[in-house]
């Protein structure tokens, strides 16, 4: 029976953020999730099984199963775990419910906060949520004393540890780019954070220019996105995502702010319900301006290189070919990021599972682990398994290699291996999805491939003739080579038929247009005639493209942080001009300001 | 009025004859603390919990520990100030450098955002309020008992820097190019080629021979190199490793057991033995190098030990694996010392 309180119950909270959300949308012209849309948001994360701060959030602001959500609250602060992944999600619930808490629960918090130290890691994403909180919950209680912080520092001493921290995060990321840049699965823990922060963060320059982080983060994310998928290559890819890139945590927030949808709602998604944060409307445009086929480049760095490097951050090129149907994208090769690194892949505009094709050397090794974390390198291989099932595995889908190089131009990938004998992986792998519509084997030497309308061939150069493994879900192309080369080339059905790339690709004869030798292969496909110059004393390795218009800005450009049609910032300059659809925006972190 | 101003005066002194007595008891000859600094245990997953890691100490050979500080504490090392009687503390922590100067009870981060993943804290003993952090980027200097922290402009300033001694007035800092020396009066450092070797992870003084380095790495790099001896190669004792003599260094290269060898540890005399610990377990040797490597692991049920430490009041030898916590050395073998399931990093003992 539905009566006038129980329907209040549910109306008023979705009237109350309808008004936040009219209000902010009044005030910027912006679009983005109705107020329906969060306040459904909500509804899905409260009934969520699990115990968490979002739930608990989800069902205090909505006023249902409050006994319970109470009862799950004390919990989570009597036994508090999960360090900074626990520290953001309750200062999410704190700021985001405080209006609803009594002094007395606001006090469990902060006693929490005195007994139970979390660690602060030892990644980006870990510090935002660290240090973002601390930030909060320091500005919420200014004036205690050392012994009432669980790291024995005064209030004072925590808000200007934490203001000092994120100050100059922003300033390095908007003038450097981030090291745990275009991640499908840690952007989410990007986004929260700096939502919690846009919304309560009380000094005003500070906030804005968290809110342009925010923003930054987002357009990044919306200038690879397509249909669902984050594309091109990741510092930090998941296990699931990377071979299916429409099930990645990243996704949930793509749903809701770039597609008003709530096709894929986590947990987090509670707190942009109720955030007073909308999406700028240029931002859902560039994540949907996929009209004609362009280039995008980016500039990020590694994620720091304690041992075994000469720099303690180098250098990552980012390169992507988008198009209407799907986007191929790389980063240089080598080993930038520990375990996770996707290094390229062509994503379909598809919202079939496992809508991607990528390749990568399945390698692990004790001295990767110990280039970027601090315990013994042996100790860690050792052990590594217990917290990271698949690393040491040789039929992996994820993780970079010292041994890879990677060379693409528009809609052509040159991949070079060069294996020494004694890894732990001695091949190298492609991952082929059962759910293409047609393969073609050995179609004058190359795999062809469709899935909707994207083409996709690929073909191994030299001695290496790859095995075909089927797997549950895709067919593993192997190749044992230890030097394996090959070359993949994409087409779209805006271009040609099916059978127009088949023809194509068939009549790139070896004897005319392939040639490969230990330091130089020299292709002519339907990009023109590449030539990859190979530095075995690790040098700079090249790439000519001798049918690359002159003037191609972005062909050997290293100077920018974002170049391509939507972004565009240099390095060091700290400004990121977002163009689309007739509309711009510039944030300029120099200065703390939006321009539109 | 008398009565009142006897009464003042009586409680403070009460107080501090109490707190000579605890002092005095807690100084005893043959007293010591083993401390046992835990990385983690085996489920340690970053982003969940790190329960039971952290700082322990035991006052009775390991028999039973007390925690100390945080709970959830990635530790890599410890040490304190000898004259306050394990008064001052500090723990080297992936947070930062923790201290404590009520024995414990109470501790503080000291260091800031630019300061993580401290693997090594030691205290300049003859100046406490100077304090040295290594950290997997870097080496930090404290000259006011941690409260600011700045980096010497010095060769060991920066890098991988896992360990810390202090000898005569020098900071020795075992880096991952190699060892060099701090000279915190003047704020130097130095770095030779004798001091150049890959990743060095422990450093013992054997006199009269010098001063011996262990390292990590391949198999081929598991010896032990023996450094800074006018002839290294003068000793026809010392088991010296086969190949080409190094002429011109300093320091010869020396047979050690082929393993990652983590620690080295000098028991006491007379009949001092030269222990490495590493993973391959406990192997010793005696410090005369009268005759060769023995491998002590036997019953251990984890080949992988990073830590060891002497007891000098019962002559004890401790190990500290990697997943299975502490073991203690008795005649009929290997016995289990507690913090079952710690990755223990470090062992150290205080005289207090």
């Amino acid at each position: 029976m539905v009566t006038i309180p129980s329907l209040l119950r549910w109306l008023l909270p979705a009237l109350l953020l309808a008004w936040g959300a009219h209000d902010l949308s009044a005030q910027n012209g912006e679009q983005g999730p109705s107020a329906d849309q969060r306040a459904t948001a909500l509804r899905r994360v409260a009934a969520m099984p699990t115990r968490t701060f979002q739930g608990i959030a989800a069902k205090l602001r909505l006023g249902v199963d409050t006994a319970l959500a109470w009862r799950q609250l004390d919990t989570m602060l009597a036994r508090p775990t999960g360090d900074m992944f626990w520290l953001y999600p309750a200062a999410g619930m704190y700021f985001y419910c405080r209006d609803l808490m009594t002094d007395a629960w606001r006090d469990r918090f902060r006693q929490t906060l005195r007994l139970y130290t979390p660690y602060r890691g030892d990644t980006e994403n870990h510090f935002l949520m660290y240090y973002g909180s601390l930030l909060l919950f320091s500005q919420e209680w200014p004036g205690l004393p050392g012994e009432a912080w669980f790291n024995g520092k005064s209030s004072r001493e925590n808000y200007a540890e934490a203001k000092e921290y994120l100050e100059q995060w922003i300033d390095t990321s908007a003038r450097q780019g981030i090291t745990e840049w275009d991640s499908p699965r840690y952007l989410y823990y990007y986004v929260t954070p700096l939502l919690t922060l846009s919304d309560f963060t009380a000094d005003t320059l500070l906030r804005r220019r968290l809110e342009m982080t925010l923003e930054m983060q987002l357009a990044d994310y919306a200038a690879e996105y397509l249909d669902g998928s984050y594309c091109g290559a990741h510092a930090r890819d998941g296990d699931n995502s990377v071979i299916d890139p429409r099930n990645s945590e990243a996704n949930s927030y793509a749903q809701f702010y770039f597609e008003d949808s709530l096709g894929f709602v986590l947990h987090d998604l509670a707190f942009a319900a109720m955030s007073r944060f909308s999406c700028p409307e240029i931002i859902r445009c560039i994540a949907h301006d996929r009209g004609k086929m362009f280039e995008h480049l980016e500039m990020k760095r590694s994620r720091a290189k304690m041992r075994y490097a000469p720099e303690l951050h180098t250098a990552v090129r980012k390169y992507d070919y988008m198009t209407p149907d799907y986007c191929m994208g790389s980063m240089d090769g080598g080993l930038q990021q520990p375990i996770q690194q996707h290094s390229w892949g062509v994503t379909f505009a598809s919202r079939r599972p496992n809508n991607t094709i990528f390749g990568l050397h399945p390698q692990s090794s004790a001295e990767e682990l110990g280039t970027f974390f601090p315990e013994e390198p042996e100790l860690m291989a050792a052990t590594i398994t217990q917290s990271k099932a698949s690393y040491a595995s040789d039929t992996k889908w994820v993780g970079g290699s010292p041994y890879e190089r990677l060379f693409q131009y528009r809609s052509t990938l040159i991949a070079v291996y060069d294996i020494p004998e004694k890894t732990s992986a001695p091949h190298v792998d492609l991952f082929l999805p059962k759910t293409l519509d047609t393969i073609i084997r050995d179609a004058g030497g190359w795999t062809i491939c469709r899935m909707e309308g994207a083409f996709v061939g690929i073909r191994f150069l030299g001695r290496a003739t790859p095995e075909w493994i089927e797997e549950e879900r895709n067919w593993r192309l192997r190749s044992n080579d230890l030097h394996t080369r090959y070359i993949v080339e994409c087409g779209s059905a805006r271009e040609m038929t099916f059978e127009e790339f088949v023809a194509a690709l068939t009549a790139i004869r070896p004897a005319d247009h392939i040639q490969s030798t230990e330091d130089e292969i020299h292709y002519i496909g339907r990009n023109g005639d590449m030539q990859v110059r190979l530095n075995a004393a690790g040098g700079e390795n090249a790439m000519i493209v001798r049918d690359a218009p002159a003037n191609d800005p972005i062909q050997g450009s290293r100077g920018n942080l974002f170049l391509g049609p939507h972004l565009k910032s240099r390095i060091g300059s700290g400004v990121l001009e977002m163009r689309c659809g007739g509309m711009t925006r510039t944030l300029d972190f120099v200065h703390g300001t939006i321009r539109e | 009025m008398i009565s009142n101003m006897a009464q003042r005066s009586f409680l403070p002194r009460l107080v501090t004859v109490l707190l000579m007595i605890a002092a005095i008891t807690s100084c005893d000859a043959g007293a010591e603390t083993l401390y046992a600094v835990v990385l983690g245990n085996p489920k340690f997953v970053v982003g969940s919990s790190t329960l039971h890691s952290g700082l322990f100490a035991s006052r009775d050979g390991g028999r039973s520990w007390t925690h100390m500080g945080p709970e959830n504490l990635k530790a890599y090392s410890m040490d304190g100030v000898d004259a306050s009687g394990g008064g001052t503390l500090y723990i080297a922590a992936g947070n930062g450098v923790h201290k404590s100067t009520d024995s414990g009870r109470s501790w503080k981060i000291v260091t800031d955002w630019r300061i993580t993943e401290v693997l090594d804290v030691k205290v300049d003993q003859r100046n406490p309020g100077r304090v040295f952090a290594a950290t997997a980027y870097g080496f930090w200097v404290s000259t006011d008992g941690g409260a600011s922290w700045d980096r010497p402009i010095a060769p060991p300033a920066e890098g991988y820097i896992y360990r810390l001694a202090y000898r005569d007035r020098q900071v020795i800092i075992l880096g991952d190019s190699g060892v060099s020396r701090f000279e915190p009066e003047i704020g130097v450092g130095t770095f030779s080629s004798e001091d150049r070797m890959p990743a060095p992870r422990a450093l013992v003084e054997i006199p009269p021979f010098g001063t011996i380095v262990s390292t990590v790495g391949s198999p081929t790099l598991n010896r032990l190199a023996y450094l800074r001896s006018p002839d290294p190669y003068a000793s026809g004792s010392l088991p010296r490793a086969p190949g080409p003599r190094e002429r011109g260094l300093a320091r010869a290269l020396l047979q050690a057991p082929t393993m990652n060898i983590y620690d080295l540890l000098l028991s006491g005399s007379p009949d001092s033995m030269l222990y490495a610990a590493g993973d391959a377990g406990v192997h010793a040797i005696p410090a005369s190098f009268a005759s060769s490597w023995k491998d002590l692991t036997g019953s251990l049920p984890n080949r992988m030990v990073h830590a060891l430490a002497w007891l000098p009041s019962s002559g004890t030898l401790m190990a500290g694996t990697f997943g299975d916590g502490v073991f203690r050395r008795e005649r009929s073998g290997w016995v289990a010392a507690g913090l079952d399931g710690g990755q223990i990093w470090r062992l150290v003992v205080k005289p207090w």
